[in-house]
């Protein structure tokens, strides 16, 4: 007997295409959660108050750790690409979410298009007892009955109706709450899912509930027949059921392929990786999230009791000397491609203008968040003091920082530095901050200065900076990618996300 | 003074200052990590250095104004878990590099038992409440 399922052809595509991308999504998504195992229901991410954690590392309570100490370290076959590549996992992740999103977007046009929407969306109310029924008969080892007219039954109807319509929305949505430009101009918006931490703990939710669709589906098409339901969504009917049966384990030996191959490039080639995906996210990147300002002014009472820290201070004799004379002798060096060089010190550096104060979240590119208030000079008024020659286009903030010294967590060694282009100096709360809840800015978050840029995630907040630089080029700094943790850690210059 | 811990002059981070003068303008405020000594620990301080001999790496000076102490321990990995710095300041109107420091052990100069002091480190980014 042949039965039609009449899977249209641009439907079965979709099917395995979707397959490539979810599994990209969800590994490169574990890749993420690695770099800060935690989850939390509060925008502070207090050590400790984590509902959920992926670690057994115990920090230190006598020294000052930072969030790289709590890094893990995960094996390939469950990250993309694992071993702590943080950096790697963010481009693949974005990039498969690009596709991901292209696959949805041309199957909900040709499912709403074609009315193959009533395929899945449940008509009536009475099928959440039937589904109840279905999940009895599921649990007595039998196989409830398909719905009159339709290839699935109660169960299977809802269970993709919740996926198509709930979960994938569900996950883009609070996917796009987790980037430090949307949350800077729409706080509003993340506050509509409890906050940034609720954000992040519901998109792992929704991943751990995809990752359940994906076994019970399996499980569903294994007991109700492979070969059927592979040449339903392989022909479109079911036929050639043997045929079926190879090609989809061909089909799903190829999706191997892709991850392996992607595995292997990671690993071995990371810059390369780097260089070629993000020049996908960029595409989609700028335009839509650069233009945002940031738009942030928490109350005071939102203020993080303890702010959390990545990287540590410098360790040298110059600088603790100068942080016990409270950095008398601290001079910041302004030049490069500037018509005005200067060399300011603590005082002079206020004197610049009036300090400008922001309540603010720092969104760290680990994916922990705290709510700081930090003031200081809006950086446009350095940028005007040294008035920039036509050709500069980036900022390179150097900073005292040496990782071979300071951060034995970190993947690499030597100085710490930022590039950042020279449009984002003019961006509202883009400032050098002195000061932060009210006091002097600490030595753990950067004394005696470092940036904030509220659109940009926080690694390109550069600390303990000593050196400012007017640029055109950034090729031949560090190993060229702009930025030490670009260099190291292949993250995007721009990170908007 | 342990090992290490002479005084080494301090202007080598920078380029001369914007503001001139041999006597820098300190920053209006302190920062919240630095505590203040009490006369009693400048006097073990000043001990100290007479007892090792510190002087001024710059001009050769031993009279030192003696400032405020940074507990290291808990910010700088290379730190012991009861090191501290203390400011010292060159008494010579003629000195070029007047900040210098001395590292000691919380025992040897302050006095209680240090959990204020320490405190002060890692309390220094709580907001007001």
């Amino acid at each position: 007997m042949t039965t039609t399922f009449d899977y249209p052809v641009w439907l079965r595509v979709d099917h395995w295409l979707n397959v490539l991308f979810v599994t990209l999504i969800i590994r490169s998504g574990i890749e993420i959660l690695a770099t800060h195992p935690k989850l939390y229901w509060n925008d502070d991410s207090r050590p400790g108050s984590e509902w959920a954690r992926f670690t057994r590392k115990v920090m230190p309570k006598n020294k000052l750790y930072d969030t790289l100490d709590e890094e893990e370290d995960y094996s390939p076959f469950i990250s993309l690409p694992g071993h702590a590549q943080l950096g790697i996992g963010r481009h693949w992740h974005f990039v498969a979410v690009i596709g991901w999103i292209l696959v949805g977007l041309s199957y909900y046009i040709l499912l709403f298009t074609t009315g193959q929407w009533h395929r899945y969306w449940p008509a009536s109310w009475s099928i959440f007892p039937e589904a109840w029924n279905d999940i009895v008969t599921y649990m007595t080892f039998n196989l409830p009955p398909l719905l009159p007219g339709e290839p699935l039954d109660a169960m299977q109807k809802l269970a993709y109706a919740g996926v198509i319509f709930g979960l994938a929305p569900f996950q883009i949505l609070t996917g796009a709450a987790q980037s430090p430009a949307v949350e800077a101009r729409f706080p509003w918006y993340v506050r509509m899912f409890g906050g940034r931490q609720w954000a992040r703990s519901l998109h792992f939710i929704g991943l751990v509930a995809f990752i359940g669709f994906i076994i019970i589906h399996l499980s569903m098409v294994f007991f109700w027949g492979w070969g059927h339901l592979t040449a339903a969504m392989i022909f479109g009917s079911i036929r050639n059921t043997h045929w079926a049966t190879a090609l989809s384990l061909l089909i799903i030996a190829a999706i191997v392929a892709v991850h392996v191959a992607a595995t292997l490039w990671s690993l071995r080639n990371p810059r390369s990786v780097q260089r070629v995906l993000d020049a996908v996210v960029a595409v989609v990147r700028r335009p839509l999230l650069r233009p945002l300002n940031s738009r942030q002014h928490y109350p005071e009472r939102k203020l993080t009791a303890q702010h959390r820290v990545n990287g540590k201070p410098p360790c040298s004799v110059e600088y603790k000397v100068m942080a016990v004379h409270n950095f008398a002798d601290w001079r910041l060096r302004v030049g490069g491609l500037v018509e005005n060089p200067v060399t300011l010190d603590l005082a002079g550096l206020r004197a610049l203008g009036e300090p400008e104060m922001q309540r603010v979240m720092h969104n760290c590119v680990q994916g922990w968040t705290s709510i700081g208030q930090w003031g200081g000079l809006h950086l446009s008024a350095l940028v005007e003091l040294v008035r920039p020659l036509p050709e500069a286009k980036y900022i390179c903030s150097m900073t005292m920082q040496d990782n071979d010294r300071d951060e034995p967590s970190s993947h690499g060694g030597g100085q710490f530095y930022e590039v950042m282009d020279l449009e984002l100096a003019y961006k509202p709360q883009t400032i050098l901050a002195y000061e932060m809840n009210g006091k002097p800015l600490p030595i753990k978050h950067g004394a005696p200065l470092r940036l904030r840029v509220e659109t940009q995630v926080g690694f390109k907040m550069a600390k303990w900076i000593n050196r400012i630089e007017f640029i055109n080029d950034y090729s031949g700094i560090g190993k060229g990618a702009g930025g030490w943790r670009e260099d190291n850690v292949y993250y995007a210059k721009d990170v908007e996300i | 003074m342990r090992a290490g811990d002479d005084l080494p002059g301090r202007d080598e981070v920078g380029a001369p200052p914007a503001c001139g003068g041999k006597r820098r303008r300190m920053p209006a405020e302190v920062r919240p990590e630095l505590v203040s000594l009490l006369p009693a620990d400048r006097d073990r301080v000043r001990g100290l250095l007479t007892a090792k001999g510190g002087h001024c790496e710059s001009c050769g000076g031993t009279d030192f104004e003696i400032g405020h102490a940074l507990y290291l321990g808990f910010l700088f990995l290379d730190e012991d878990d009861d090191a501290y710095m203390v400011a010292l300041t060159c008494r010579n109107l003629e000195c070029a590099h007047p900040h210098t420091a001395i590292r000691l052990h919380e025992n040897d100069f302050l006095s209680g038992d240090g959990t204020l002091a320490r405190a002060a480190t890692w309390l220094a980014s709580a907001p007001p409440r």
